[in-house]
């Protein structure tokens, strides 16, 4: 199994804010960093925009993803293990997997320590197979848990959160002395990190997790909210803490958010959720039983034409009542059985005492289980993807619970999308006389689970409700119509003269059919119109979910509007790559690039007040820098004495590998190229400076990656050059999408594109403003700086932030400068770009004041396009 | 002998056995709609690149291609649903 593209998003903006981490060594400017540079400035305001890094444990990052249910959680945080270990390049790899009930616990464990499943395989390919994983008991008795182990392998030990607490009076064993643990006291070393504690033994268990720094995992870290739990895990030590949840808490450091309408997209949930409110309990039952039969024979229908199997299961949530609650169930069976004729071995109950899913895989084609009866014992992370129907078995006046059980029904089975759309939508039976309040608690339980961005209730919720209508009343019995008339209870439920009444279950379940399938393609329709940016993993913002369209008078004089770019031939033209043409890109104008080539005498000499400075740094801001900084610099300090013992050659090879381990990935110059000319700059420097080196070998590596990328922007800029007259053409290329999606919006005036417009700046209003005035233009847009919007490209990508259509049909590229910014490269790029397009595109760089060479002051520019 | 890596590296990804016949440029075959792709030549180094994938023939949704070594930007594998892996050509434990 390999990440859906969403979550790709979603590990890319965690590795993002790690490269902050990383490059600041501070926790909150590297929060402030990665938001900024997804285009959300964390402001303190406390209404408007990202909030400000919130610590809980100085010196440990603690930061929250955002996955809706069903999400992929477990997937996810495997693949975040490995990419907070390529930061933390901690030795020793302990992963303390935290998780909220028992039956969580089992499932991960399970799921984990099995090699066959997608998890596991997964952290095998990450880490080359060497993972361990422990449950409570294992560590307990350290079976297969010592030093050696540890140093070979990422452990990870999953436990609940219950098992950490110090009180726990059965359960304390975290806590306790214990002589198998004896291997890691013989060799650990500090005893300052002891926790210090009444009831804390010191050779226990925490003070070996103390030792090792784990990198905390919190599933569903919303149920870690306590005071209690925030100490807990400050007793574990850690490095790093991951909070994986749906809801995150108040004070929780979002770095990323799911999309739910990526999940849908992306075929992980069953929507819409169609609820259908019946007049009676029975109405309710035999239209679930009648619909699970449906789906069923569907399902079958499409297996035989290949598709995987599926049996589609109702989960009966009854009404809770405390030390009745056996008899309510098991006469519910008993009904099921004697008067729908269901076969027994199709019935499960699961509550709190009775538990009959045990021993039961239920995606598996052995098992009979079609209905399971329960109150709310099916709780986060039970997940069955054959769950389709949600029946609420509850007196009409009682209120509907439906918060915790309406998530289980969500996963659609293998992620993957159906033929028969009635396969990709979720059921709720109920039956209630505030239906309205019932609507409002099922959109509730929506956004309990994450998804948020559904608010809108007509798109994922379709709500039904039954009408007696004259027609249904003469198919009545008179028993029947008796029941109408008074309030039934679920006690009543058991009311032996009711027989079935197949006419009015058979029109229920072809409404059903009707206006769920439009729903259905409602739904599709709107997340297929979607920009692909309105998908990524931007914060929660109503207005980036909407499409921003082209304004209807802009239509079709949009469509003429076609911007050239820099363009090339593709010579290797592949079913992946069918265009005749590609954009240039700095990738292709480096394709001939030789590291080996270039100079290998760098100049180092300003290194020597860095390191100094950074110390400074460091000092100053304790409470927010990364305890991982620290680890690794005692790890260095071990590395450092052992190269030293070395002869000079294996010294080199081992600085340099320090030095191209901390400038990261430098494409399209391989590692071994990078290597290679690596070693050649160690073997240049002096004695001092390879003394200083070794002191300092992340500074040397940032100060040599700046060197190699201006040799590629140089090398590239010169390839533009002369490709310009052989390789590369100017053609037509960008169009104006039909939709866009915005962070911010302005209003788009009388000539803007589209129906709002990205928010600007003070220099960019006065010129809105000014160009709003002119009667020579057809419309003018605020460009975006991302995504789809337009870009010169070439050696430097360019987004311009203004695009101008002219009525003589001229296309004018804009772009704004403050004051004293030095933009002689975009200057020449842009004339570059005016001088090949003859005359039908015009590049502006326009300044409020002091407008260098060749870019114009604003009122310049004015009277420049008033004439064009 | 390249049967038989082809056949590991069929299983690590599907885990079902390779029954297929790879190609000549080392197109495994399509499993839940994923394309993979072994892009190996004893004792040479194998490069990802614009040229390789000009061997990719069939439609995928994501594509796994192996070799020894990557040359398309991240961003372009993004774009086009590939998943670049190193050829384990230390394999350890399994």
């Amino acid at each position: 199994m390999e990440l859906k593209k969403y979550q790709r998003l979603i590990i890319d903006d965690l590795e993002n804010f790690l490269n902050h981490l990383n490059a600041e060594n501070n926790i909150v400017k590297a929060y402030e960093k990665h938001w900024a540079g997804k285009g959300y400035p964390i402001t303190s305001n406390e209404f408007n925009g990202m909030q400000p890094y919130k610590t809980t444990i100085p010196q440990c990052p603690q930061i929250c993803i955002k996955v809706p249910t069903s999400g992929g959680k477990t997937f996810l945080a495997c693949n975040a293990i490995s990419s907070i270990y390529n930061y933390l390049k901690i030795q020793n790899k302990l992963v303390v997997w935290l998780v909220p009930s028992t039956s969580i616990l089992d499932q991960t464990l399970s799921n984990l320590k099995n090699a066959s499943h997608p998890y596991r395989q997964k952290l095998n390919e990450l880490f080359n197979y060497r993972v361990e994983v422990y449950d409570n008991k294992e560590l307990q008795q350290a079976q297969s848990f010592s030093v050696t182990t540890v140093k070979e392998n990422v452990s990870i030990m999953v436990l609940s959160f219950a098992s950490l607490r110090i009180k726990n009076k059965e359960d304390r064993k975290l806590y306790q002395d214990n002589g198998s643990l004896l291997s890691f006291f013989n060799e650990v070393t500090d005893k300052n990190l002891y926790l210090n504690k009444p009831g804390v033994d010191e050779m226990s268990l925490i003070n070996v997790i103390r030792q090792l720094n784990p990198v905390c995992i919190v599933d569903e870290s919303h149920n870690a909210e306590s005071a209690l739990s925030v100490d807990m895990l400050k007793d574990l030590n850690p490095s790093f803490i991951l909070d994986l949840t749906a809801t995150p808490r108040e004070n929780s450091n979002v770095i990323t958010i799911a999309d739910s309408m990526a999940l849908k997209k992306e075929n992980m949930v069953k929507l819409p959720v169609v609820v259908y409110n019946h007049k009676r309990v029975e109405d309710v039952i035999e239209s679930a039983i009648n619909l699970q039969k449906n789906l069923e024979k569907t399902a079958l229908q499409n297996q035989s034409n290949g598709e995987s199997y599926i049996r589609p299961i109702v989960l009966f949530q009854a009404q809770s009542k405390g030390n009745e609650e056996a008899v309510t169930f098991q006469k519910l069976k008993e009904k099921l059985i004697k008067v729908y004729g269901i076969n027994e071995k199709h019935i499960a109950i699961k509550t709190a005492s009775i538990n009959e899913l045990k021993n039961e895989n239920l995606l598996s084609k052995q098992s009979d289980i079609r209905f399971i009866i329960t109150v709310n014992a099916l709780k986060e992370g039970w997940d069955c993807p054959f769950a389709y129907i949600l029946a609420t078995i509850a007196n009409r006046s009682a209120p509907v619970e439906v918060e915790q059980i309406l998530g289980r029904i969500l996963r659609l089975p293998n992620a993957t999308q159906q033929a028969d759309k009635m396969l990709n939508m979720s059921y709720v039976f109920t039956c209630n006389d505030d239906f309205q309040k019932t609507l409002d608690k099922i959109v509730d339980a929506l956004n309990k689970q994450g998804f948020s961005k559904f608010n809108s209730r007509e798109s994922a919720v379709v709500s039904l409700e039954y009408e007696l209508s004259s027609e249904n009343i003469s198919t009545l019995n008179e028993p029947q119509l008796e029941l109408y008339a008074q309030e039934s209870t679920a006690d009543e439920l058991i009311n032996e003269s009711y027989k079935p009444n197949i006419l009015i279950t058979n029109s229920v379940a072809a409404e059903i059919k009707q206006y769920a399938i439009k729903a259905y393609d409602k739904l599709e329709t709107i997340v297929n119109d979607l920009p692909d940016e309105a998908l990524s993993t931007t914060p929660i913002n109503e207005e980036m979910m909407q499409a921003i369209k082209i304004r209807d008078k802009y239509l079709e004089i949009a469509k003429e509007v076609i911007i050239p770019q820099f363009m090339r031939v593709n010579e290797q033209i592949s079913v992946l790559q069918p265009e005749n043409y590609k954009l240039v890109d700095k990738e292709w104008l480096l394709n001939n690039f030789k590291l080996s080539q270039e100079s290998t005498k760098i100049n180092f000499d300003a290194i020597t007040v860095n390191i100094r400075e950074v110390d400074l740094v460091a000092e100053g801001n304790k409470e927010y820098l990364p305890q991982a900084v620290k680890l690794n610099a005692n790890s260095k300090e071990l590395l450092l004495k052992h190269i030293n013992t070395l002869v000079a050659d294996s010294q080199i090879k081992q600085l340099a590998d320090m030095m191209i381990s901390a400038m990261g990935k430098m494409p399209p110059i391989t590692q071994p190229e990078l290597l290679k000319y690596t070693k050649r700059v160690i073997e240049d420097l002096d004695e001092i400076k390879l003394a200083e080196l070794k002191q300092s070998p992340e500074l040397y590596a940032e100060k040599l990656k700046k060197k190699v990328q201006e040799f590629m922007t140089l090398y590239a800029e010169e390839e533009f050059e002369k490709r310009l007259s052989s390789k590369i053409i100017l053609k037509d290329s960008y169009q104006f999408p039909a939709s866009i999606s915005l962070t911010k919006s302005s209003p788009s005036g009388n000539f803007g594109l589209y129906q709002k417009e990205e928010a600007i700046n003070n220099l960019e209003s006065k010129l809105k403003g000014a160009l709003e005035e002119m009667e020579n233009i057809e419309f003018w847009h605020r460009n975006q700086s991302r995504g789809s919007g337009f870009e010169i490209n070439g050696n430097i990508n360019h987004y311009p932030d203004f695009i101008v259509y002219t009525k003589s049909k001229k296309i004018i590229l804009l772009e704004t400068k403050g004051e004293h910014l030095t933009a002689t490269n975009k200057i020449k790029f842009g004339n570059f770009y005016t001088k090949y397009s003859s005359q039908k595109v015009f590049y502006f760089m326009v300044f409020e004041n002091n407008a260098p060479a060749g870019a114009y002051q604003l009122d310049d520019f004015l009277n420049r396009i008033k004439e064009m | 002998m390249i049967h038989k890596i082809q056949q590991y590296i069929w299983y690590t990804e599907t885990h079902s056995p390779f029954t297929k016949q790879a190609t000549a440029q080392g197109y495994l075959g399509k499993y839940n709609q994923t394309g993979i792709y072994f892009h190996y030549v004893p004792n040479e180094v194998t490069t990802l690149d614009d040229t390789y994938l000009m061997n990719v023939i069939e439609k995928a949704e994501q594509y796994i291609i192996y070799a020894d070594m990557c040359l398309l930007s991240d961003k372009t594998l993004h774009k086009l649903n590939i998943i670049f892996k190193k050829i384990p050509r230390d394999i350890s434990k399994i």
